[in-house]
């Protein structure tokens, strides 16, 4: 019966087709590791913040006097409402750890080379509009950090020349960050990014069963395929894939529950303690810090003296990413069999973006801006003279084989 | 003519000659003579003479229909002469014309014009989403002037109040800390305002229209902080000369006591000052007098 259905449907709208094509029967390599996790559980946090996102709307109010109000109602009223907080903002620290590692992946094993760009640059883009959608979503709650660190961000519009003061009025609405403001962001938030958000990834899967995945040794397995044109190096995706990511979400989902239980707060680092205060246009606070997740680039900005030269290089530092598959004229695509030069550079690179983090969520000091001035530089050179290193080291044989 | 029935054929003209008029020819045809429609004079007012002309314009037509086009006769090419229909050697020779091939200069013109409407479309259907971000009349409203009463203030007081939800900082300052303000020149980025539209230069000290009280946005010019007043001349872990003034918690900009930035800070320029006026003890704000 259940047969008869489903062939009937699947005559009409090929179901089982595009299930088998994209899910079950997608071929993969079949030998890779930890780092081919991330976009599994990627997806996993994506999937809980839209469900936590959408339960959050519900006692949420988007007005300035009971924005923050209802923030203290869902945690002290709303039955488990505060788990259902939690999940949301662990989920977001979350999603952008996963987020970074899945494209450290990237820069080692190589997920950009040739024919993979676009997989890239939708990743990228996906990326950019994450980074987006936590900045509206942390000012929602109308605490003093979303209050000033909105300031701030806001603030960013206005070094643009000519046009910068009228576009930051634009942007809020307002002259200062109000009520209006935080309407219009939760509208951003809750569906116009969302939508983006689903569609980019949409795209980046697509465009990755296009071109296959990737594998730690850069070899190409389309190379050696069966008489049905399956490549002899890969397994389908069920069983084989499923089952062996089942520990590691499991892993993952003890992790977050024991930072959504004990630890929400992150230390100030995802919940930032000035945030339990309601905002108050009127007093800075002392030490305004963003969420770890963007203080690297917080860091560049304050590296340098000059708001537009400072907005100038944090977008170029985000900006840079998407080109990375032509910057990188490397023959092989891992990092196992590129030569010493990029693996030095990796190194460094790895260094001074966890320095430039740390130094974003620390008070100035003489010290850490000849650090933060230093590590933007070293962010800047991996980039810059990849072209060079990747092209004059001697690289290693790839195996024919995986 | 009237009672005749002959098809397509009319009286027409000056000389009310017979005409032969709408023939419609297909395509191929068309392309070589240049027209779908045959529309001639047969030169005659005889009807009978008439009908045996159209007969041979018809059967020319008909042969050069089913002729190829780079080979027509010069023969069929006299008969059709006769008739004032022109084969120019180019229009027989243009093959690639004869085909269904579009005519794509037309077309790009055509998608042009299509397209730039589409987008005059656009930004008039965009003007609205647009416009729906600026402020408010509402949002306006409250944002107008704001009164205070500065009277009460003791010396070296600031106070803030709130115009359109920014600080606004008032500072009270005693004769000696005006006087000492030449002291910290020589280490501001622009002690003058050059490099700012300030409206009320030069005028006092304080950079206000008031020889005592200074009015000045509490918005940091880097970023948007709201620096912190620390008048007492001592050591501060971010200057140890320092001598008051302000200083920005967010990035570390510094500026003296009437808001001039020190150099080699974040902040590119002073703190601005708000419109205002005074009237007596009421100091206004967010307005010109």
């Amino acid at each position: 019966m259940v047969t008869k259905v489903l062939n009937w449907i699947n005559y009409r709208l090929p179901i089982i087709n595009t299930f088998e094509r994209h899910l079950s029967k997608h071929p993969v390599p079949k030998k890779v590791n930890f780092w081919y996790l991330f976009g599994a559980l990627a997806s996993i946090v994506l999937i809980l913040q839209i469900v936590t996102g959408i339960w959050l709307m519900m006692p949420y109010s988007n007005t300035e006097e009971g924005a923050f109000a209802s923030i203290e109602y869902i945690m002290r009223d709303v039955d488990y409402g505060w788990i259902i907080r939690y999940m949301h903002t662990t989920g977001a620290s979350m999603f952008f750890a996963i987020v970074y590692l899945h494209m450290f992946r990237g820069l080692l094993y190589g997920s950009y080379k040739k024919p993979k760009e676009l997989v890239w640059i939708f990743g990228c883009t996906i990326y950019l509009v994450m980074m987006a959608e936590g900045f509206l979503g942390y000012v929602l709650p109308y605490g003093q950090m979303s209050y000033w660190g909105a300031q701030v961000i806001i603030s960013l519009f206005g070094a643009i020349p000519y046009i910068g003061e009228s576009l930051e009025i634009w942007v809020r609405g307002d002259y200062y960050i109000s009520g209006i403001t935080i309407s219009r962001f939760f509208a951003l938030h809750v569906v116009a990014l969302p939508l983006i958000l689903i569609a980019l990834v949409f795209l980046h899967l697509v465009a990755l069963h296009e071109v296959g995945a990737g594998n730690p040794e850069g070899v190409d397995i389309e190379e050696y395929i069966d008489d049905d044109g399956v490549p002899l190096d890969s397994v389908p995706f069920f069983p084989y894939k499923v089952l062996s990511a089942m520990p590691a979400i499991g892993v993952f989902g003890l992790v977050f529950c024991v930072i959504m239980f004990f630890f929400p707060e992150g230390g100030g680092y995802f919940l930032e303690l000035a945030n339990f205060e309601e905002a108050n246009p009127l007093v800075t606070p002392e030490h305004i810090a963003p969420v770890w997740y963007y203080s690297p680039f917080y860091t560049m900005l304050r590296a340098v003296p000059d708001p537009l030269g400072g907005l100038i290089v944090m977008a170029a530092a985000v900006a840079i990413l998407f080109v990375v598959p032509w910057l990188d004229r490397s023959n092989v695509a891992s990092i196992r069999y590129k030569g010493i030069l990029s693996k030095i550079a990796i190194v460094l690179f790895t260094v001074s973006f966890v320095t430039l983090g740390y130094l974003g969520t620390v008070t100035v000091t003489e010290t850490g801006k000849i650090m933060s001035v230093i590590c933007t530089l070293m962010y800047f050179a991996f980039f810059l003279l990849m072209p060079i290193y990747t092209s004059i080291e001697k690289t290693y044989e790839v195996p024919d084989r995986l | 003519m009237t009672e005749i029935t002959e098809k397509y054929l009319t009286l027409r003209g000056a000389n009310n000659d017979i005409y032969f008029f709408q023939k419609r020819v297909s395509e191929k045809v068309a392309d070589i003579i240049g027209t779908s429609f045959v529309k001639t004079s047969l030169k005659t007012k005889d009807l009978t003479e008439a009908i045996s002309s159209r007969d041979e314009l018809v059967d020319a037509l008909n042969q050069l229909e089913n002729s190829d086009i780079l080979d027509i006769s010069d023969n069929l090419r006299s008969i059709l002469d006769g008739f004032g229909i022109s084969i120019s050697k180019e229009n027989a020779h243009k093959k690639s014309d004869i085909s269904n091939e579009p005519d794509q200069g037309r077309r790009k013109v055509l998608i042009g014009l299509t397209a730039g409407f589409a987008a005059a479309g656009v930004a008039f259907a965009a003007t609205p989403f647009v416009t729906t971000w600026n402020p408010s009349a509402r949002a306006k409203a409250i944002g107008s002037a704001v009164k205070v009463d500065v009277s009460k203030m003791m010396i070296g007081q600031q106070i803030q109040v709130s115009w359109r939800k920014q600080p606004i900082l008032i500072i009270r300052h005693s004769p000696s800390a005006l006087s000492g303000l030449a002291s910290v020149t020589s280490k501001l980025a622009d002690p003058n305002s050059d490099s700012i539209d300030e409206p009320y230069k030069n005028i006092n000290a304080t950079r206000s229209l008031s020889a005592e009280y200074s009015v000045l946005s509490g918005v940091c010019t880097h970023l948007g902080c709201s620096p912190k007043y620390y008048p007492e001349v001592e050591p501060k872990p971010w200057d140890s000369s320092w001598e008051g003034g302000f200083f920005c918690p967010c990035h570390g900009s510094m500026f003296d006591l009437v808001g001039r930035v020190y150099k080699g800070v974040p902040a590119p320029t002073n703190l601005t000052v708000p419109p205002h006026f005074f009237e007596g003890s009421i100091l206004t704000i967010g307005e010109e007098a």
